[in-house]
């Protein structure tokens, strides 16, 4: 966070155990902030000792969380103190000018230990703003503001509870699996596996969980899904009219030719150079399928398909120029969509 | 050929500058210098007949198949060739064109590319006579390995040189040692399986260490191809940069249509960003599969460890006993076959060498050079007989240290230009440590002038812990602290 001077010590996790936990929750609780952001973020910022969660938004704005969990759901004991713990530092977090949303995210299903206002925080994820809190809830905050004197603006302020919780994995990402799963599908990525994507998203804070301090940009986050869409496969639409059983012949023989090509910035440049001038005025499958139909000879010096037949030569060229132009239209689909 | 630079990159981190180190050659002499042994000098020659597609053994602590090599030769016909070796996969770019090679298959064709000799024999027998390594090199005189298990043979060089490669005779005496290597194995498991029957010892069952033998199979099996991948992307990654460093270098600009002027670099070349962040992202998925895959390996690596401390020294060597009483291996029929095997191959070897003697001027022109240069290093008759045929010699035992080590050297200067004679190739002269085995300084001293003044047109790279060698012009390598600090 940008004001450290202004910051109090925290209470510190006695045992690793507990301290690796709420760097656990800490890291997803990014993830999830970045996924319900992602249109608008560019990055997001983790600081294992504050339980900080920075993330900064494409305009520059920047939203604050504190990341506070407790390990046995049913426990309340501390919840309280967590709560005043955050409202502390993100009273100094207002104080920075481009933040504009503090929230208080926490895996405890009773964060104002009250049982009164639980029923309000029993689903999955909750995210209620300062105005949509139980009457109860908002005077929680406000007593605890004026007690110390803190001068929050409430309407930036957002409390949210994500379920945490279980020793299967399965369990506990069930929140990230189902937000990630979502994610996926309004991309139109759903071929691509949420368990392998969300992995990657946690392995990217675990390589840094020694320094306990992570930035993840949304490039980061994204390109693996468009890298995971522009592997070529028997199934892709664009090889729709080639017979499958030849398709995975020729992908299992010359997949690293057909990569190797399809990655090579000089080929995808005269490919999609040359499609460009194509016939504009057609529509995009007719285009893309006479394209390569037509074309695919102008290419053959690019190959080197030592002992291939010409109809498996053509074959291989074909695929080739057909996963450029698949390639070329997810970049542009998912960096799109995502606003990267 | 001659050697201009070796770039050493770290495996890791290709992305980043400050994980290379760049050694670079002058055409002459060059010494390979530090005041102190144990630095990486030897590592250093090692590693540059590693970047030029040898299956060099690795030193203490330098596992060549973590770094990735750059090596920048000037070869056949003045020609620039940089090779980019990664593992077994070598990349050699001549002239613009770039081509890949699976090593170690494809080893000869490699050198045959930058050499310029098309003889396979000649081809095969190159390191052994421009090498000489700190290990073994200063005791292999004609047939022998090298270093690691690259051999050299003298009947086999000549052969290539007088275009006397007798296919057949070759290919069958090639066949007869392997066949003989296969059945001395045979031998031994026959007289293993005998030793054990005769201790009464039982078959034993399968022991749950094999159970993680097998995981770590699968487990080494599921790795090898998603290393390929990674190593194909990152070759895939260089050359993207180097098309993209070759369009810049241009320095070229464009006009858009409103009259502002763009600069044509990484920047402005549409796409080229997206196809960078395509790859960085396909390597990290790869990173990540290999890094679950390798945790596995890992923790099954410390259950073996585990298990072998307590008791499975004991349970691994009776599952090795029940697999070899399982063989049913004939050992007389064996011992017999190894007999018939070892005549052939005698009287094989015996033809090889008659047939490269018999009516061939390269012995006499060769035994010329070795006699010539053996005299001045101070050798005698006693030591260098006057018979063509002493350059086949089999007798290395009469000869002492410090006598052996000149003798070497004048035979492998000569094995150079006689190469150099006959194929128009200068090789370059690589020697690990000239001064050891008790040779006098002015022994020294003579093997220096001799190449001084005989092997002028030769690059010279000498690794040693003296750098007063008496040359015009020497390029002095001075090695400090770690050879590679990454």
């Amino acid at each position: 966070m940008g004001t450290r001077e202004m910051d109090v010590p925290m209470p510190k996790s006695s045992n690793a155990t507990a301290s690796a936990f709420g760097w656990e929750f800490q890291s997803n609780a990014a993830i999830m902030l970045m996924l319900k952001n992602i249109e608008s973020a560019s990055k997001v910022k983790v600081e294992g000792e504050t339980e900080d969660v920075e993330i900064t938004f494409s305009n520059g704005k920047i939203l604050m969380a504190q990341a506070k969990s407790v390990e046995k759901p049913d426990d309340f004991s501390h919840v309280k103190r967590n709560l005043e713990a955050s409202l502390r530092t993100l009273n100094a977090a207002s104080k920075i000018t481009d933040v504009e949303q503090l929230v208080f995210v926490t895996n405890s299903p009773n964060p104002f230990n009250n049982i009164r206002t639980m029923h309000k925080f029993s689903s999955p994820l909750n995210m209620a703003p300062f105005s949509e809190l139980p009457t109860s809830c908002q005077k929680s905050i406000t007593d605890i503001c004026s007690k110390n004197g803190y001068s929050i603006d409430t309407s930036m302020l957002t409390v949210c509870v994500m379920q945490f919780h279980g020793e299967s994995e399965d369990e506990r990402y069930k929140v990230l699996q189902s937000l990630t799963m979502e994610f996926l599908n309004d991309l139109g990525a759903s071929k691509v596996s949420t368990g392998q994507m969300l992995s990657l998203w946690q392995n990217s804070f675990r390589v840094n969980a020694s320094q306990r301090t992570s930035t993840i940009t949304k490039e980061s986050m994204i390109w693996p899904i468009i890298a995971i869409l522009c592997e070529v496969r028997e199934t892709d639409a664009e090889l729709e009219d080639y017979d499958p059983s030849d398709v995975r012949e020729i992908l299992q023989k010359y997949r690293a030719v057909i990569n190797n090509n399809s990655e090579r910035f000089e080929f995808v440049s005269k490919v999609l150079s040359d499609f460009n001038d194509f016939l504009p005025a057609l529509k995009s499958k007719e285009r893309m399928s006479r394209f390569v139909s037509e074309r695919w000879e102008q290419y053959k010096s690019d190959f080197d398909l030592k002992g291939a037949d010409a109809i498996t030569e053509e074959m291989v060229i074909q695929i080739t120029i057909s996963n450029v132009l698949k390639n070329r239209r997810v970049i542009a689909g998912i960096k799109g969509k995502v606003k990267l | 050929m001659r050697i201009v630079s070796l770039q050493v990159n770290s495996m890791q981190q290709t992305f980043l500058g400050d994980n290379q180190k760049i050694f670079t050659f002058t055409p002459g002499v060059n010494i390979v210098f530090s005041k102190e042994n144990s630095v990486g000098k030897t590592t250093l020659l090692r590693m540059l007949m590693y970047a030029l597609g040898y299956p060099i053994p690795n030193t203490r602590g330098i596992r060549f198949s973590d770094y990735e090599t750059i090596l920048t030769v000037i070869g056949v016909a003045e020609s620039e060739f940089v090779l980019t070796r990664n593992r077994d996969y070598i990349e050699i770019t001549c002239d613009g064109t770039e081509k890949g090679y699976s090593l170690p298959t494809e080893q000869n064709e490699i050198h045959t590319l930058i050499f310029g000799i098309e003889n396979s024999e000649v081809v095969e027998n190159l390191l052994g006579a421009f090498y000489v390594d700190q290990e073994k090199g200063w005791t292999l005189l004609n047939r022998g390995k090298a270093i690691g298990n690259i051999r050299f043979s003298l009947e086999s060089l000549l052969r290539g040189l007088s275009e006397k490669s007798n296919d057949e005779l070759s290919q069958r005496l090639a066949t007869v040692k392997r066949e003989l290597r296969k059945y001395r194995h045979m031998l031994d498991v026959a007289k293993y399986k005998a030793e054990i029957n005769k201790l009464g010892e039982a078959v034993y069952s399968d022991s749950p260490a094999d159970e993680i033998d097998t995981a770590l199979e699968v487990l080494y099996c599921e790795r090898k191809p998603l290393e390929e991948e990674l190593c194909r992307i990152k070759s895939v990654v260089r050359k993207n940069n180097s098309f993209e460093k070759y369009i810049t270098s241009f320095r070229l600009r464009v006009k858009t249509p409103d009259g502002t002027e763009i600069p044509v670099n990484k920047d402005t070349l549409v796409g080229y960003a997206d196809t960078t962040l395509l790859l960085v992202a396909k390597q990290k998925i790869i990173c990540e599969q290999l890094a679950v895959i390798d945790r596995k390996i890992h923790q099954l690596r410390a259950k073996q460890d585990r298990n072998s401390m307590l008791f499975n020294v004991k349970s691994s060597l009776e599952q090795f006993d029940s697999e070899i009483s399982k063989m049913d291996i004939d050992a007389l029929a064996t011992q017999r076959i190894i007999a018939k095997l070892e005549k052939e191959r005698k009287t094989l070897e015996e033809q090889v060498i008659t047939s490269v003697k018999q009516n061939n001027p390269l012995v006499a022109e060769l035994h010329s050079l070795i006699s010539r240069y053996a005299t001045r290093l101070g050798l005698d008759e006693k030591y260098v007989s006057v018979r063509n045929d002493y350059i086949f010699t089999n007798d290395l035992k009469s000869l002492s240290g410090a006598i052996f080590h000149k003798v070497v050297f004048a035979f492998k200067i000569s094995y150079v230009a006689i190469i150099r004679n006959h194929t128009g190739v200068c090789l370059p002269i690589i020697l690990d440590s000239p001064s050891g085995r008790e040779v006098s300084e002015e022994n020294v001293n003579e093997m220096m002038a001799i190449l001084a003044e005989d092997y002028t047109e030769h690059q010279i790279i000498i690794a040693s812990i003296y750098n007063s060698y008496d040359f015009a012009d020497k390029n002095i390598i001075e090695l400090q602290g770690r050879l590679l600090p990454f």
